[in-house]
């Protein structure tokens, strides 16, 4: 079922059943729960003024070391996302049909 | 009239003119169909995809309320960057799901993806109901804060009444021409208006106010250090758990807000949604302006009645007339952008899925009164109207008492995240479990509002209705699974399970 191909440029709108589609593990998105991490866990470890970082109270700088991070943390994800170097359509678990007996969507 | 309203009353009028003439010509040449109105032909690439998504998101409430919050409360008011960005994060996964089951199978609202994925169109028509009941609200509130905007950027020369009923024409004007095209490009004028007139924001008033902001950072610690922590300055309990479960339901629920998806749909690949939350997230940065900015006005401005009001009232004082409308317009166009892509989402979904007799795709209903391409979109058209015009009538005359609901919003349209999102994840999940999950989850989300205890235990109500939305959904889904399959054909197998 995986057939990636490796178009690279293109100009418009791509016919929908052009699009390639990936079948491989994508351990990396697990990583999205890094910024999700990073925030909750700012009222717990940071929720403090001192150390005053460039002057900004310790809690918010916290806040903008996270939201510089988080972008970077993604970019890191799309990269060593096998889905995103073909630009694959997502593999959607309710349109599996045929193959569902294989399992392993997702 | 004084001479400076004079001045930003006609820089107003000639952005508003500017405004509609651009959201007018972006469609130009281009298909009037369906598609093309609805969701830009699926062919916005990922600079479109950025600016619409960015000219959504960051609504005139994002600025006025970040600077409301951050003088009234502080601290708390970081769950804004945090939920964005989190919401960005999930949507590298959920984006290019929702855009490719929709492209698949050409569907065209979160309401039609619905009916669609459970064959089922009163589910379809139970998404309407309960999205449109908590975006008129939304919508409303955007025209009520380009009311303030307007007011305040006019030096009270232009009716707040005036206000919102211009931002009703403009964003009606475009929208129902150039359908999602209209909000990309408008969109396009918008974002370098805030990203330029925020930027200059950051410098400007650190130095008019106060000698720079390593100052004005020393007073805070200084006199106000209960601002600078959770739970913040009176703020009702917003700590630890508040922040906690605000950041996770919004985070999750953004991703599928009817006007978000419409930008999904926009897309002309996965890819450009991919790339979007790699890129969006740093637009968070700039709403660290408006909150240092609302904290400024605590010693600018120390005893303000309406809090909303911070950022204008730091502005209008430092100054001149042509620089204050300039933000002004920047203001409003935040307000008109996300009231021009909600009110084209509750469009398409009452259009297609409602009016239109749905899509085909449930088996219990005849096809032969479903509406044409051309026919849903001129529905699709009249609703995006009325929609707006109900929320300029209750901005008018209600001006209360449906905001209220707005603030309801993220928790009542969590409860659609299971049919949305769950569906498309979870093969087994049966029409049955979609409804009662969305029955409960809102019944308890609306009755721990309506008793006053939301948050519970400072949990938000909206994340503990939604798990046991979730909880429902899936024992209702498991114990009485459904022989026929999701996705693919239209057969049905199963009968015993009318809704």
């Amino acid at each position: 079922m995986s057939q990636p191909s490796d178009r690279t440029a293109r100009h418009g709108p791509v016919p929908f059943d052009e699009l390639p589609q990936v079948r491989v593990p994508r351990r990396a998105l697990w990583l999205l729960l890094v910024p999700v991490v990073l925030y909750c866990a700012a009222p717990l470890l940071a929720n403090r003024i001192e150390p005053r970082i460039l002057g900004m109270p310790f809690l918010l700088a916290y806040f903008v070391a996270v939201t510089v991070v988080s972008p970077l943390v993604i970019w890191g994800i799309a990269r060593r996302d096998p889905a995103y170097r073909v630009d694959a359509v997502e593999p959607v678990p309710a349109d599996d049909e045929s193959d569902a007996t294989a399992g392993g969507a997702g | 009239m004084s001479g400076s309203a004079v001045v930003a009353t006609t820089i107003f009028a000639v952005a508003m003119a500017v405004t509609i003439i651009l959201g007018v010509l972006s469609a130009r040449g281009r298909d009037k169909g369906l598609a093309e109105w609805s969701v830009s032909s699926r062919g916005l690439g990922v600079v479109f995809i950025w600016l619409l998504m960015a000219g959504e998101t960051y609504t005139s409430f994002s600025f006025l309320g970040t600077a409301g919050w951050s003088y009234r409360y502080g601290a708390p008011i970081l769950y804004l960057v945090a939920y964005l960005t989190v919401g960005l994060s999930v949507a590298y996964l959920v984006a290019p799901a929702i855009w490719t089951y929709a492209t698949r199978h050409n569907l065209i609202s979160i309401a039609d993806m619905a009916e669609h994925r459970f064959r089922s169109r009163p589910v379809g028509i139970l998404v309407v109901l309960v999205a449109t009941v908590f975006i008129i609200p939304y919508i409303q509130l955007q025209i009520q804060g380009m009311g303030v905007v307007v007011n305040a950027m006019s030096y009270g020369a232009i009716d707040l009444n005036v206000a919102a009923v211009v931002s009703f024409v403009v964003a009606e004007a475009f929208i129902l021409v150039s359908g999602l095209r209209g909000s990309a490009w408008v969109s396009a004028l918008k974002d370098v208006l805030v990203i330029g007139t925020v930027v200059f924001l950051a410098v400007y008033v650190p130095l008019h106010y106060f000698h720079g902001a390593g100052q004005f950072l020393d007073r805070m610690v200084a006199e106000k250090p209960e601002w600078l922590t959770f739970p913040g300055h009176s703020s009702g309990g917003r700590g630890a758990a508040w922040f906690v479960s605000t950041v996770l339901l919004n985070g999750v629920t953004i991703t599928i807000f009817p006007n978000t998806v419409a930008g999904y749909f926009g897309a002309k690949s996965p890819n450009a949604l991919r790339r979007n939350s790699v890129l969006l997230p740093w637009y968070q940065l700039l709403l660290f302006i408006p909150m240092m900015i609302g904290a400024m006005a605590l010693f600018v401005v120390p005893a303000l009645k309406n809090s909303d009001l911070a950022l204008f009232a730091v502005i209008t004082n430092a100054l001149p007339s042509p620089v204050v409308a300039i933000i002004g317009v920047a203001g409003a166009l935040s307000a008109i952008v996300p009231m021009s892509v909600f009110v084209l989402a509750i469009g398409t979904l009452w259009g297609k899925t409602v009016l239109g007799g749905g899509n085909g795709a449930d088996p219990r209903r005849t096809h032969a009164n479903r509406a044409d391409d051309a026919r849903t979109k001129r529905l699709s058209q009249v609703v995006c109207f009325a929609a707006g015009f109900l929320a300029l009538a209750g901005s008018l005359f209600l001006p209360n008492t449906l905001v209220q609901l707005s603030v309801l919003s993220y928790e009542g349209l969590g409860q659609l995240v299971p049919i949305v999102l769950l569906g498309l994840f979870w093969r087994r999940m049966t029409e049955a479990g979609a409804i009662s999950g969305l029955a409960v989850g809102t019944a308890i989300m609306l009755g721990l509002w309506g008793t006053g205890h939301d948050p519970l235990y400072g949990v938000s109500g909206g994340l503990i209705a939604l798990v046991v939305n979730v909880v429902v959904t899936v024992a209702v889904s498991t114990r009485r699974p459904a022989d026929r399959r999701p996705g693919g054909t239209l057969t049905r197998t199963a009968t015993g399970e009318a809704s």
